[in-house]
């Protein structure tokens, strides 16, 4: 499901980027690239995920460091606008527009010709799925509806880049996987999505690659369980069923890459340090005790854990 | 000028609270017209007429109106939010910001010009053509006071008490106090313009600017004044909510 | 998620324990209504002149007092460095010649006080604790009116000490501006009361700050405006005379005249020719009738 590598024409990198209000450092020297797929950008409330999407929309400039896309800074280039569909946070859309004359009015202020507009935002009102009620008035609205319809404004112009602050929210269940859905097969045409987010659950739905932001600062970046196998100084936990949990606790407490092993009703918990070894291990130990394993799990390979604890670092 | 941006801009500015409070005040000015021309003295009445015309048409209407469509028309998109999707679009800053400006200063014209011209006439201003001669000056000072109170909008987030102290203290006071300031005083080069397109004589009215000062001062402030507004639109910085 | 009432501690079960976090429930002397309104009060008040606000918030009330002052400075000065010269501004002429600062003044903090609850929503926090509906409101009013007192006061006081001060005779000065005393206090609080119920009463129906600011100042210039007007071109027939009085600030002046003052040539007061107490009616009918609509609006408003 990984999508095509987009072309360098609308990749997104940021370098070294930083950007602070006085004394505040609202963005801390953080790099990255993008240039295609889905990636979540994922933090705590003020951890600075709005002020990077600000900077790669061009809205705001970096205190130093770079913000491009396909090579020219975001900041200043208004053409580049072309290129960028965003979705902002805030709430407020005209309330007076229907959501068809909101959506062709972005579709005309792209440039294109009355007969353009009018085709693609009947597709993009398609998209999300607000064909039935495009003639209601914005105001109207229910605030999983307005969510849609900023989308819907943000693809009229099939952009190679989308950028969606906080996205789902407003949504019910249904229409977020819809939203994931639609998503998804955009990020398959090759285009570059970021999305913020501070629900791990729709960040580790959808993203395929994880931007986890705390305090301004990149603290990992990658595929959320290469992340937490890279935590090495926190034990890894799993639990085991098998035919003898407590014969095999005893021979699992004596190898050398075992941190713990505990037994609480009746379920086998193993934390150990080298993930590696432990793998290549427990099978071993398992048949010379003539123990059958009947389960191993992970328990702690959520994005949840990796989340609390590199916010907590 | 884009179009699109114009239709949204003209949709917002004349939401119907604003509409209707600056409809009363046109409306006002004609009832005083009205109570003019039943209960002042005949021979008197070009001079009470000219006093209408400058005391409540270009001292207090034109401001006003000009003031709230001139700090709406792109502050009010700023403050509610909405500005970013005019602003995420390829149209060149520059253009946004003079659509806006023009249709604020329409508007502005509309709603100063028509009861100016209306309540003039009916006041028995129509001698002298200075009914016409004030509904023209009066156009002209609306566009200089919205170029204005555009610039003021993106310079500072309480434009509209700034704008307030401009029109009620600098031109209303100090203007009166230190000629000086006259210069400066977009009230007075309404009434310098007024004054050149009217015959009538010093009794009945009369403006101490001269034209030229009047329109070289004014037209420049239009110019400075746009200017450092689509300089200030470039360079606008747009945090998230959630910073 | 309940602890045992009274008591702080850790709970423990074989396979499960809740720790003290040392979270306490408030069971001290809980003050009560009166103290919400004066809580309310001295906070409206400081809101009024942006205290515990940034440098920004501060220009526009601070600015104002600034420019209210600034004259009484002046004369001040001026009777300093030219003894003899005449006095610009009298006790009696000096908030009626300064009486647009004090329409801006009011247009722009009214809204601050009253317009961004409403807008913010808190509302509905007020009214769940011990404040009533009502207490809201009078509390509102009375830190306007303070505010504006306060405000007013000022450069009146200015101008007092700098007579006394500057006087050949210090003690001799006081003694004779002693009796304008009365006049010093009581002509600020006869401009800060209808003032305060006027503008709120605006700026209550609204929750967007510059309709209410722009509400309030058009209410003050417009009919200046006709006043100014009609009041010199009508001259037979009451209508002209009537028409003054639709400025909010000659019945004040009028009260001032009528309780406390003299009259000034500037204020159309005198040139109507209604007995002064009629501007006192007036005075009271603003007052009370602004009063009972900010009542009325915060009896009936959603919160």
């Amino acid at each position: 499901m990984t999508a095509a590598e987009g072309s360098v024409g609308t990749a997104v990198e940021v370098t070294a980027a930083s950007r602070w209000y006085g004394n505040v450092v609202a963005v801390n020297d953080v790099t990255f690239r993008l240039a295609g797929g889905i990636t979540g950008l994922l933090g705590p409330n003020g951890a600075g995920k709005s002020t990077i999407l600000h900077m790669i929309a061009g809205f705001l400039a970096p205190s130093s460091g770079a913000v491009t896309i396909a090579g020219r800074p975001t900041r200043g280039h208004p053409e580049l606008y072309r290129q960028v569909g965003l979705v902002p946070e805030h709430e407020a859309v005209y309330p007076f527009l229907t959501g068809r004359q909101f959506v062709l009015a972005n579709a005309r202020l792209q440039g294109m010709t009355p007969d353009q507009a009018s085709s693609a935002t009947e597709r993009a009102i398609g998209q999300v799925a607000l064909e039935a009620a495009q003639d209601r008035a914005i105001g109207t609205y229910s605030k999983g509806m307005r969510q849609r319809i900023k989308v819907a404004s943000a693809l009229v112009h099939d952009p190679g880049v989308l950028l969606l602050d906080e996205p789902f929210n407003g949504m019910d269940p249904r229409q977020r996987l819809q939203m994931m859905d639609l998503l998804r097969r955009l990020a398959a045409e090759g285009r570059v999505i970021l999305f913020s987010s501070h629900i791990l659950e729709e960040v580790e739905r959808l993203a395929e690659r994880v931007l986890v932001i705390v305090a301004g600062r990149l603290a990992a970046s990658g595929d959320f369980r290469e992340i937490r196998r890279l935590m090495t100084d926190r034990p890894h936990t799993f639990t085991i069923r098998s035919s003898d949990d407590r014969a095999l606790a005893g021979a699992l407490m004596g190898q050398p890459m075992i941190a713990g092993v505990s037994l609480d009703d009746g379920l086998l918990t193993v934390r150990t340090a080298d993930f590696g070894a432990f793998s290549r291990a427990v099978a071993g130990v398992a048949r010379r005790a003539d123990i059958r394993l009947h389960e191993l799990l992970p328990t702690d390979e959520s994005l949840e854990s990796v989340f609390s604890y590199l916010v907590r670092r | 000028m884009n179009g699109v941006i114009a239709a949204i801009t003209l949709r917002q500015l004349l939401s119907r609270r604003r509409t209707v409070l600056l409809l009363l005040l046109g409306g006002l000015m004609i009832l005083v017209a009205l109570a003019l021309r039943i209960g002042a003295e005949g021979a008197n009445l070009p001079r009470f007429a000219a006093v209408l015309l400058e005391t409540f048409g270009v001292a207090t209407l034109m401001p006003l109106v000009a003031l709230l469509f001139g700090t709406a028309t792109i502050g009010a998109e700023l403050e509610e939010g909405t500005a970013i999707y005019l602003l995420a679009k390829p149209v060149p800053r520059w253009v946004t910001l003079i659509t806006k400006l023009v249709v604020a200063a329409v508007c502005s014209v509309a709603l100063t010009c028509i009861p100016v011209l209306l309540a003039g006439q009916l006041a028995g201003g129509g001698q002298h053509g200075m009914v016409l001669a004030f509904t023209i000056a009066a156009a002209a000072g609306s566009l200089i006071y919205c170029a204005i109170f555009v610039a003021l909008s993106l310079i500072t987030s309480r434009a509209l008490i700034f704008g307030l102290g401009y029109i009620l203290i600098w031109e209303g006071v100090l203007a009166g106090l230190f000629a000086g300031t006259q210069t400066f005083s977009v009230r007075q080069h309404t009434l310098a313009i007024a004054d050149t397109l009217t015959d009538a004589p010093t009794a009945i009215f009369s403006a101490p600017l001269e034209l030229g000062t009047a329109l070289v001062v004014g037209s420049a402030v239009v110019v400075l004044a746009t200017s450092i507004a689509i300089r200030r639109l470039l360079l606008i910085e747009i945090a998230g909510e959630t910073p | 998620m309940t602890q045992p009432e009274g008591a702080a501690g850790t709970r423990e079960s074989a396979t499960g324990a809740i720790y003290d976090l040392g979270y306490q429930r408030y069971d001290g002397p809980r003050l009560g209504r009166r103290a919400a309104v004066a809580t309310l009060f001295w906070a409206s008040l400081r809101a009024a002149y942006a205290l515990k606000r940034s440098g920004r918030a501060k220009i526009v009330p601070w600015g104002l007092a600034a420019l209210l002052m600034a004259p009484a400075g002046v004369s001040v000065a001026v009777a300093a460095l030219v003894p003899g010269a005449p006095q610009p501004f009298t006790y009696d002429d000096y908030l009626w010649n300064t009486q647009i600062l004090l329409a801006i003044f009011v247009a722009a903090q009214a809204p601050e006080l009253v317009s961004s609850d409403q807008r913010n929503r808190v509302l509905s926090l007020y009214f769940s604790h011990a404040l009533e509906r009502s207490d809201y409101a009078l509390a509102k009013l009375g830190a306007l009116a303070a505010a504006i007192f306060g405000l007013t006061l000022a450069p009146m006081l200015v101008l007092f000490i700098g007579r006394v001060l500057l006087a050949a005779d210090v003690v001799d000065a006081f003694g004779n501006e002693l009796e304008h005393l009365p006049k010093v206090i009581l002509t600020p609080l006869i401009y800060a009361i209808p003032l305060a119920a006027l503008s709120l009463a605006i700026a209550a129906y609204t929750p967007r700050r510059a309709y209410a600011t722009g509400a309030i100042i058009a209410v003050f210039i417009v009919t200046a405006a006709i006043g100014g007007i009609l009041g010199e071109a009508i001259t037979t027939g009451p209508l002209g005379d009537l028409s003054q009085l639709l400025n909010p600030m000659v019945p004040i002046d009028g009260t001032r005249n009528w309780l406390v003052g003299e009259s000034i040539p500037d204020s159309p007061v005198s040139e109507t020719g209604f007995p002064l107490y009629l501007f006192g009616l007036e005075w009271l009918a603003i007052a009370l009738i602004g009063t009972a609509v900010v009542l009325w609006r915060y009896r009936r408003v959603a919160a």
